[in-house]
Formats: C-alpha cells, sequence, structure tokens
C-alpha cells in the first residue's frame, strides 16, 4: 500500500505541481485540510482530546500529580509534554523509545505553550515550597498524514484548556489525590497554536500532507497567540529560507493561527 | 433501604450477570495503516444529584455497587451510578435529577502493517510470515499515569495476544516477511487484552490478511458470588475476584488465549469456558458486522 517507490512518484509530482504554485489536493496555498477535534473522550484522563488534521490523527491526555517543585521554583507548578510517534501511525516509525522527531516534537509544542504563559505556574502551588502540580501532557500519535506539529500542539492546548484539577485530601500534612473527583478546571490564558508551513522550490504552503512533508526543501513551524505575538519557532528538514520568506511565513503564520484559535475555542 | 439493595440478585453495573458491556466496533478507522479498527467497550455512567440525605447514605450501597460520590458541586450532591443500575434500583436515589453521563470504559486502537518486510532482516522466516504484537497503553488511559516505557505487564500481554491470533493466520501464504500489529490503549477499565485481541482480528481482516475465522475475546470471571462475563474494574477488585480472559475461535470453539487468576473451584471452571464460548459468538457477530460496514462504506463512496 504505501512503498517507497510510489513516494518517490509522489514526491516528484507535487514539485512539479508547486513550480506552477499547485497543490495535488487542490488547496490554495493557505489552505487548511478538513479539522474535527473531540473532547473529554478517554475517562481516565484528567483532561483529553483527539484531533483530526486532513486525516492526521493525535490523541492527547492530561494527568495530574503531586510532586516537590523544582528547587529554584519553589512556588511554581510544572506543564510537561511528552510526545510518541507510535509505530501504528507511519510504516517508517519504529517501536521504542522516543526518537529526535518525537523528542522534537514535544519540545516544540511544550515551547508554544510554555513561553506564551498561558498557564499560571504559581496557580499549581498546592503548598508552596512542598507540593505543585506537575501536570503532565501525553501526544499519542496515531496516523500520520503530514503536518503532526499542527495537530499535536491543538490536542495538547484543548486537552489542557479542558482538564479538570483533581481534588486533594490531606493524609497528616502529605496530600493525596482524590482519583475521579476534581477540585476546579484549569484556567488557560491563552490558546498557543503553532502553524507550520514547507517551502517546495518556490512555493510555501500552509499545513503541509504527508507528500509535501517529504517533497518539502524545508519546514517552519510558528507559534502564535491573539495578540500577534510570536512565542516559538522551529526549522526544520536540509534547505533553507531567505529572510523575505521568513516575513511571509511570520504574517501568514499569525494568520492561520488566528483561523485555528477560532476551531479550537469552539470546543473548549 | 438497606434491607433492600443488599440482595445479592443486582450485578454491580445493573447488568445481567451473563451480560457484556456495550461493545463498538469500528473498522477502518486510519489511514497510514494497512488495516486498522476501534474498539469503545464500557459502560454508561449517568451522573444524578440527589438530596443531602440520600448521599450520606450511599456509602452503605458502595460495597456492593459501583457507585461513585462525586462531592457538592453548587447546591447539589452529585453521585455517578451506571445507567443500567439506575435502571434496577432508581428508587434507592429518591428524586433525582439526571444532570449528566459518560462512558467509562476501555479504547482501543489497533493497526496493522503488513505483510511487509521484516526489519530487522534476521527475524524473517522462510516458510511463513513473522508475526509481531506490540500493546501499549497511553499514560492517561489509567487513574494513575503510567510511564510511557513499556512494562513487565506489557510485554506479557503482547505475547499471549500474538500467540492469540498466530493460529489463524494463514502466514505461510507471505515467507520471509512481517505482518505487525499495534494495539493502543487509550483508556482503560478492565479487559483489555480482550478489547486489543477483538479489535486486531478485525484490523488483520481489514489488510486483508488471509484467516480461517475472526478470534473474538472476552474475560469471564467471578464477583460478589456470581460467575460473571466480562468484568468491570469493579468487579476485578471484588474480594472473591476471578478474572479468566480468553480467546476464542468461534467457529471450531477452540479456546487460542486462557489466563487465570483467583482462587476457584473445579467445578465452575467448566461453565466459565462455556461462558466465554458463548459471549465470544456475540463478539463475534459484532466484528462481521463492523467490516461489512466498512465496505459498505467504501462502495457507496464509489458510487
Amino acid at each position: 500500500m504505501n512503498n517507497e517507490f510510489i513516494w518517490e512518484f509522489d514526491k516528484d509530482r507535487v514539485r512539479r505541481f508547486a513550480l506552477r504554485g499547485l497543490r495535488l489536493d487542490k488547496r490554495g496555498p493557505l489552505d487548511y485540510r478538513p479539522i474535527n477535534i473531540e473532547t473529554d473522550v478517554f475517562a481516565n484522563a484528567d483532561g483529553s482530546a483527539v484531533v483530526d488534521l486532513g486525516g492526521t490523527k493525535v490523541a492527547a491526555g492530561v494527568k495530574y500529580e503531586l510532586g516537590t517543585p523544582f528547587p529554584d521554583t519553589p512556588n511554581q507548578g510544572a506543564v510537561m509534554v511528552d510526545a510518541e510517534l507510535l509505530p501504528m501511525a507511519n510504516p517508517t516509525f519504529e517501536p521504542g523509545p522516543p526518537d529526535e522527531n518525537a523528542i522534537e516534537l514535544a519540545r516544540v509544542v511544550d515551547r508554544g505553550i510554555r513561553e506564551s504563559n498561558a498557564i499560571d505556574l504559581e496557580k499549581l502551588a498546592v503548598e508552596p515550597g512542598k507540593w505543585v502540580w506537575l501536570v503532565f501532557v501525553d501526544l499519542r500519535v496515531l496516523d500520520d498524514n503530514g503536518n503532526l506539529f499542527d495537530a499535536a500542539s491543538m490536542a495538547a492546548i484543548t486537552a489542557l484548556a479542558t482538564s479538570k484539577i483533581p481534588k486533594i485530601e490531606l493524609n497528616g500534612d502529605v496530600p493525596t489525590i482524590v482519583r475521579g473527583d476534581y477540585d476546579r478546571r484549569l484556567e488557560v490564558a491563552e490558546i498557543p497554536l503553532l502553524t507550520t508551513f514547507v517551502k517546495i522550490g518556490n512555493a510555501i504552503f500552509a499545513d503541509p500532507s504527508a507528500d509535501e512533508m517529504r517533497a518539502a526543501d524545508a519546514r517552519i513551524s510558528v507559534a502564535t497567540v491573539d495578540d500577534g505575538s510570536v512565542t516559538a519557532i522551529q526549522k526544520g528538514g536540509e534547505g533553507a529560507f531567505t529572510k523575505e520568506e521568513l516575513s511571509l511565513v511570520f504574517d501568514r503564520a499569525i494568520d492561520r493561527g488566528n483561523y485555528l484559535r477560532e476551531i479550537v475555542r469552539k470546543v473548549i | 433501604m438497606a434491607k433492600k439493595t443488599k440482595s445479592n440478585d443486582i450485578r454491580s453495573d445493573g447488568r445481567e450477570f451473563d451480560e457484556l458491556r456495550e461493545i463498538k466496533i469500528q473498522a477502518g478507522v486510519l489511514d497510514q495503516a494497512d488495516g486498522s479498527a476501534r474498539v469503545d467497550w464500557g459502560i454508561t455512567m449517568k451522573r444524578i444529584a440527589v438530596s443531602e440525605k440520600i448521599y450520606n447514605k450511599v456509602e452503605s450501597l458502595r460495597e456492593q455497587f459501583y457507585i461513585i460520590p462525586r462531592g457538592k458541586e453548587g447546591r447539589k450532591y452529585l453521585i455517578d451510578v451506571p445507567a443500567k443500575l439506575l435502571e434496577k434500583i432508581g428508587g434507592e436515589f429518591g428524586d433525582y435529577d439526571v444532570v449528566g453521563e459518560h462512558f467509562k470504559g476501555n479504547v482501543a486502537v489497533v493497526a496493522v502493517h503488513g505483510p511487509r518486510e521484516p526489519i530487522p532482516r534476521h527475524v524473517a522466516d522462510p516458510y511463513r510470515a513473522v508475526l509481531r504484537f506490540r500493546y501499549t497503553m497511553a499514560p492517561f488511559s489509567v487513574p494513575e499515569r503510567k510511564r510511557p516505557a513499556p512494562g513487565r505487564r506489557e510485554i506479557e500481554i503482547s505475547k499471549v495476544s500474538r500467540e492469540a491470533l498466530q493460529g489463524v493466520i494463514f502466514a505461510n501464504e507471505y515467507p520471509m516477511t512481517a505482518i505487525d500489529i499495534f494495539a493502543e490503549l487509550l483508556a482503560a477499565d478492565a479487559g483489555t487484552r480482550v478489547t486489543a485481541i477483538t479489535a486486531a482480528s478485525v484490523a488483520l481482516a481489514d489488510a486483508g490478511i488471509p484467516m480461517r475465522d475472526l478470534v473474538a475475546a472476552v474475560a469471564v470471571g467471578r464477583a460478589f458470588g456470581h460467575l460473571v462475563a466480562d468484568l468491570t474494574k469493579f468487579e476485578e477488585d471484588a474480594p472473591d475476584a476471578v478474572d479468566f480472559p480468553m480467546a476464542v475461535v468461534p467457529r471450531t470453539e477452540e479456546i487460542t488465549l486462557a489466563q487465570m487468576d483467583g482462587r476457584i473451584a473445579r467445578k465452575d471452571l467448566d461453565e466459565l469456558v462455556e461462558l466465554g464460548i458463548k459471549k465470544a459468538k456475540e463478539i463475534s457477530a459484532l466484528q462481521r458486522q463492523a467490516l461489512k460496514e466498512k465496505y459498505q462504506r467504501v462502495v457507496e463512496n464509489e458510487q
């Protein structure tokens, strides 16, 4: 069904189309594929979402744990993003501990959220200096039809924004979590979202499909928030962008970010 | 009040003792895999609001029934009760209001890749395809976050699940190849291995792998003094719990997975095996239905 010979043909076709500014699936250069987001899907998660971005499917789940704060930030909780490129998602993904691609995905999603200050980490302190909330966001990539970054970023922020902080009971002076019982929703002040573009020849396309990802010279992901600030950038691939191209990408990232935020806001 | 509900004739979630949970099977849910399936397998919980007086009394019901007090929200006292239990013992809750419902159970997504070139190559068998099964749990699938790396439990389940399916596949038609099955549990509430195996059979068929039958799997066992089919987590935690997951080739009634833990009298075992076979046949019908629906969809899209 999928094999590298067909991929080579498709790569060629994608590049020939791109010369004329066209895409194989007839989209305009800035068009996103259809997006569907499910929330509150997994009963044991404290928040969850499944994003389907044109067939790219990413499941995200949030779990709260009590832990001790980092010594340099005694009054702050922490949000940690982990990602796994499950071998089911793409015939080229192999079983095993997260490789460089999975780690890059998790870290870029993490940076977009962290740098936007979407989550007030001081509000995650349970007993300052002693007990804080550690918020784990786990991303499970189920089906890779291109542009994992944007799908993962939507899944992560949706799962966080719909998550609830568990209730705590005091056992002596040690707080313990009452599983399944919730205290309040997590406040999320911003909706930081990644928007990804690929450069194919001279064309720049948003929301790359799987064959566009393979044909691309380079990729760039930009996280933006409502007021047009940029909270993370990550370039990937062996090719390069000119400064004019970068400037263009930044403008488009803000516009496309606003478009994605509208979709996410409808479900949170 | 207590007297009426201590009656041992009602199952902890209101099902009949030999009744399966709700099982929804979808075939062909992923694009990149050669075959795939998703199975949602669990019960519907209703959230009800009750008076403070009743709320304070439910503690006495919790030993026998799967009821979870959810505390006070505004002026309401909330309790989660299985929908089927509510139908049977609704009277216990006085004048209650249903304020919500959610699904509590297993969600498994299974993908099949192959037959394809095996990596590493030295595992290739010149006489038949190599079958591999990888069962993994998402960290958020269980109440306490699970570390992402596979543990001993997942490795054992992967092995017995592979062995449950191996015998029905005509592997000798694909020498020098590998058939990889990846099962990801996104939500877990007892019976995850049987959910994964049931989904894997559908994914294998969806991938077009020739098999002599669709393996169906189910757990049977005992909880609170009754032999039961398809235990919930609450039942698995019963003091007298016996958990007996089985995989069955429905047409021949062969058993391809059998594991048991608990302590059970010899005479009850035959009955449990019978029950497992009967229930597996019901699941088998759902698997076939899911595959038919998928190919119906394909035909309709082509017209």
